[in-house]
Formats: structure tokens, sequence, C-alpha cells
């Protein structure tokens, strides 16, 4: 009998205690067969489908290098693309900058802004074009550093990674005594093991974090929303270097928005990129054009503004919340304030003073991919804005998986 | 895949997993897919031990596929069974530090213990020790005796021996596992004077 159908259920017989008198000499089966008899599920799909996976993965581009090449490639593309589309005629794109917000013009030409953006050792040019084209090409070469800089962090993580596999001959050598023996001595040898794994975990917890960030980003691009993860880790990043230099942070706000302006233009969606970059830079730009010098925090950027025409983000309270609360219920997968802050910084609604403000509420459900499904509209504002809550909690972070329904609240 | 030579690839399913680590380290990094294939039975069901979660479990066996599939080429690995147990078992206990949960105990000491307590019953009158085996036996406890019997004489598994008993399949394995310790205390005693 094979492993396989003793997980699927056939537990009587011959064959089936051989697997379970193999199970008293070998720990990893016998481990093994302690989860499956933990937890009950259709295990053999899910082996399945890993199987599948597994196999398939050649198709994938798993090599950063890939990767990094295929971002470069789109970005040139996106920005191929945004150029023929200015190209074509302002008054094509006017008519776009209607629906999103109209670009904030004082902000651009704000001399302040546009050196925090292209740092202090370029001058603003006069131009209105010129300027947007020479800086989308600064961006371009900082994107590309940020690439890479990404890249190096992958390399980072994974290294921590290869601490927690070089622990490994220890536990490989001691399961090795283990099976050829059958009687060691494992009291002292497991100590080891664990207190090789403690220096490694703070660490590696704290890597793991930044490499679940990075595989949260890959599903980001997959639904358009890249912006929030760059936005997120520029935040972090903002945030632990120190809130003491107001300038200081006001740049690399700037650097970050500027960067995720670029790399949600990277998915090839030209047109919401534009309207993402005002999102970004008019907030970013506020420092320069802010007289009152705020303290720039990652959530915070994105609610004070300069002289431009501009929705008041966040005037009543946070831009998303969650109202479910309970055990079943599913929660973001970064956590309830990294959905907030990607509602606040992806969500395109009416700049003028007259659209409604309130909020919209949605139910929906989570399935076991962490999509939400089967979304409803419990209380609606107007079918703009109901429109724009559904398609920021479809293209959103994944969700934990969870029976109980959930309710949220977008706020316009 | 190469695109010639394609036959070689489809030799893959049946080599040995040292034949395929070494063409792994030979650079056919899709011989890995292959390899991981094999355990992710295994892996998946040793993840459900750890995390008790089937979302958590089959995360953590494609995070760890992930991870290895670009860099199996570095690793000086000698048993891959073995090796891949632990890198497994590591990230599970990993994932539950980060996520601030308790780590199980690990009770592979004790099994091993009793392990030639398990050869002993098995080797039969050949044993020096059959005698204190035998006083040993008759010294436990009714169900342990009985479930001991069960499954070395009689070699039902546990859920024949559940049918059998009435007893349920928690039961029938902690009267075996504790049947087992006890034995090996009793014998150690008595093989001591």
């Amino acid at each position: 009998m094979r492993l396989t159908d003793y997980i699927a259920g056939r537990r009587r017989g011959r064959e089936a205690r051989r697997i379970e008198r193999e199970a008293m000499e070998d720990a990893f089966l016998r481990d093994a067969l302690d989860g499956y008899d933990a937890v009950e599920d259709d295990h053999a799909v899910r082996i399945g489908r890993m199987r599948r996976r597994v196999a398939g993965a050649p198709w994938r581009l798993r090599s950063g290098l890939y990767r990094a090449a295929a971002a470069a490639f789109l970005l040139c593309a996106a920005l191929g693309g945004y150029w023929l589309v200015r190209r074509s005629g302002e008054a094509w794109t006017e008519k776009r900058f209607a629906v999103n917000e109209p670009v904030p013009a004082t902000v651009l030409s704000s001399g302040d802004s546009l050196r925090l953006a292209m740092g202090p050792e370029h001058e603003p040019e006069t131009d209105g074009n010129r300027k947007k084209a020479g800086t989308a090409a600064e961006k371009s070469g900082r994107v590309a550093s940020g690439h890479s800089a990404e890249r190096r962090e992958t390399e980072a993580a994974a290294d921590s990674f290869e601490e927690i596999v070089a622990e490994s001959p220890v536990a490989a050598d001691v399961a090795e005594r283990v099976e050829s023996k059958g009687e060691p001595v494992l009291g002292e040898e497991v100590d080891k093991e664990a207190a090789a794994a403690e220096p490694v975990s703070a660490e590696a917890a704290e890597r793991e974090e930044m490499r679940e960030e990075h595989v949260e980003s890959r599903r980001y691009a997959a639904s358009g929303a890249v912006a929030a993860n760059a936005k997120k880790m520029a935040s972090v990043r903002g945030a632990s270097v120190g809130k003491d230099d107001p300038a200081g942070e006001a740049d690399r706000a700037e650097d970050a928005a500027v960067r995720e302006a670029e790399t949600a233009g990277s998915t090839g969606r030209v047109s919401s990129s534009v309207g993402r970059r005002n999102d970004t830079v008019r907030a970013a730009g506020v420092s320069g054009t802010n007289s009152s010098r705020k303290t720039v925090s990652g959530r915070q950027a994105a609610s004070v503004v300069g002289a431009a025409p501009v929705r008041k983000a966040e005037a009543d309270g946070v831009a998303a919340e969650i109202l479910s609360s309970g055990d079943g219920v599913p929660r973001p997968r970064g956590g309830e304030a990294d959905f907030v802050r990607y509602v606040a910084a992806n969500r395109r609604y009416g700049a003028d003073a007259e659209s409604p403000r309130g909020q919209v509420v949605l139910r929906f459900e989570v399935g076991a991919d962490g999509r939400p499904r089967q979304i409803e509209v419990v209380r609606g504002l107007n079918p703009a804005a109901d429109a724009e809550a559904v398609r920021l909690l479809r293209e959103g972070p994944l969700w934990t998986a969870g029976d109980s329904p959930v309710e949220l609240a977008v706020r316009f | 895949m190469r695109l010639f030579g394609g036959h070689s690839a489809g030799r893959a399913e049946s080599a040995s997993d040292a034949e395929l680590l070494g063409r792994i380290r030979a650079g056919e990094r899709d011989c890995f897919g292959v390899l991981y294939g094999r355990y992710i039975p295994l892996l998946y069901g040793v993840s459900l031990k750890y995390l008790r979660d089937v979302d958590r479990a089959e995360d953590a066996v494609m995070a760890l596929f992930e991870r290895l599939q670009p860099r199996m080429e570095r690793y000086a690995i000698g048993e891959f069974r073995t090796w891949i147990y632990s890198a497994a078992k590591n990230l599970c206990l990993e994932e539950l530090r980060r996520a601030g949960q308790e780590v199980p105990l690990d009770d592979s000491q004790r099994f091993m213990e009793s392990l030639p307590v398990v050869h002993l019953l098995e080797e039969g009158e050949a044993s020096p020790r059959i005698e204190a085996l035998r006083r040993c036996m008759e010294r436990l406890p009714e169900v342990q005796r009985v479930a001991l019997e069960r499954f070395f004489r009689d070699e039902l598994s546990y859920a024949d021996i559940a049918e059998a008993t009435g007893w349920n399949l928690k039961s029938v394995k902690s009267y075996i596992q504790n049947g087992k310790r006890n034995l090996k205390i009793c014998i150690e005693k008595r093989t001591e004077r």
C-alpha cells in the first residue's frame, strides 16, 4: 500500500499495519502520520494540487534575475506607452483626468517639491512637459536601483533561510543516527539543535517578515496593486529611520512615492498610474508646498494637502474599517493597518466638492485562496463609490481564510 | 527542460533520490520538482502536525519548495530524505515562533528509547531476554498488554485493533505507546539484576 492510500483512509489490514510499524522507526513518517491524524480534510486533493504546482514549476519565472529583467522590460514598455499617450494629445489625457484627480499643476511646478523628488543636486526644469519627461528618466534610474535593492533584500532574506537549512546537518546527523542505531541519546542533540535555532530565530523572524512582504508583493503585482506594498515598505523604512528629520523623511517619502508611482505604472496601466502618481506626488509634495512643515508619516502623507483641489482624504476617519470581529472572521493577511493604507493609497473617487462623502459597507466571504468573493454592497453611497469600493476590495491584499462573512466599511 | 535529449527528462521519475540530486547539482534545476514532489505527502503531513491548519501547511510546503528551488545546487546534501525532513521541521518551528505560538515538545526521544522493546517483541523465542519480556508483559495493565499483543503478535493495524476491541483510535495508540515504555522500564530493571 502506498502512503497516499493510507492517508486517504485505508487503515485496515497488513499493509496499513506495515506503515504504522515503519513509523515506529522513522520520525519523518511518524510526524507525517501524526499530522494527518490531527487534521481532517480531503488530503488527497491538496496533495495532488501541490504536486502539480511543483511539477509545473519550470515554466514559472523563478530566478530573481528573470523577474528583474521582466520588470525592467515592462517598465520601459509602460514608459514608452505613457509618452505615446502624452504625444497623442493633451485633450485626450485631460478627459481622463476628469475622472481621476486633475494634475495639480501647483505641486509639479513647485521648485521645492521637484528638488525633493530628484534630489538636491538636480535643478528643476521650467517647462512643464520637459519636467515630466526629465523626471521620468530620473525615476527610471532610481527604479532600476530600487529593483536591485529589492533583489538584494530577497537575497538577504533568503540567506537567513540558509541558516535554517544549514542547521539541518545537525538535525540530519541526529536523524541519521536515530535511523541506523535505533537508540541514540537524543537528549543533548535536541538541546543543541534548539540552541542553534535560537540566535537565528530573532533575525530570521524579522527577515521572514520582509520576505512575507515580498511574497505579498508578487501577489499584488498580479492584481496591479504593487503600489500598496512599495508604499508600505517605504513607510516602514521611513518610520524606522526616525521622525526627527522632517526634511529627510519627506525626501524619502517622496522617493518612495515616486518609486511607487513608477512601479504602479510598470504593470501597464498607464492612465491609472498617472492618477495614482497624482495622489502620491501630491502627498509627498506637501512637505515642499506646505509652509507649516507637518511631519510626514506613512499614512498622513495622503491626508495633508497643498493648494491643489483634492479630495479630503480621511476627513471622517480612517479610509477603511473592518466592522466584523471575532475568531472565525478573516483578516487581511498583512494586517488591518496595511489594508487601510492600501485603500487610502489606491482609491479613486471624485475630487470635486460635489462628490458625495460617506462610506460604503461591503459584506463578503473569503475563499480558501484568500480572495474575497460574493461581495455584496450592504450600504451604498452612489454607483461610482460602490463600484470603487468593490474594485478596491477585489484587487486588494489577500485575506486569511475563515468561514464567517466579513463586513468592511470603505470611506470616501 | 532541454528541448533535445528530452528522453533523459522522462527518466527522472524513475531515478533515485541520489541520481536526481546529482542531476540537480549538474544544473538540471527542473529535476528538483520531481524530487520534491516525491516527498510532498510526508512534508505536508509534518506541516499539518506542527501548523494544525490545512492552508498554513500547504503554504509552508510550497514556500519551502520555492525557497529551495533556486539554490539547490549550493547545498551539500547526504541523504535527501533526512535533509528535507529537518528543513521542513525547522521551517514549521520558525513559523510557529514567528506567529508567537507555542512549539510542541520533541517527543521523538521517548519513541526511540522504546525501539529495542519493539525488536524484542518481534524477535520471539530467540532472544535471551525473552523471559524478562514474558514476565513484564504479565505485569502490564491489561489494555496495554492486549494492544501490544494485537499489534505485534496478531499483526493488526490500529484501525483493526480499534474494531476488534471497541476502543477508539487514540486509545489504541496510547496503549501501545505506554505499553512499550512500561516494558522498557520493566525489562531494564530485570536485566540489571
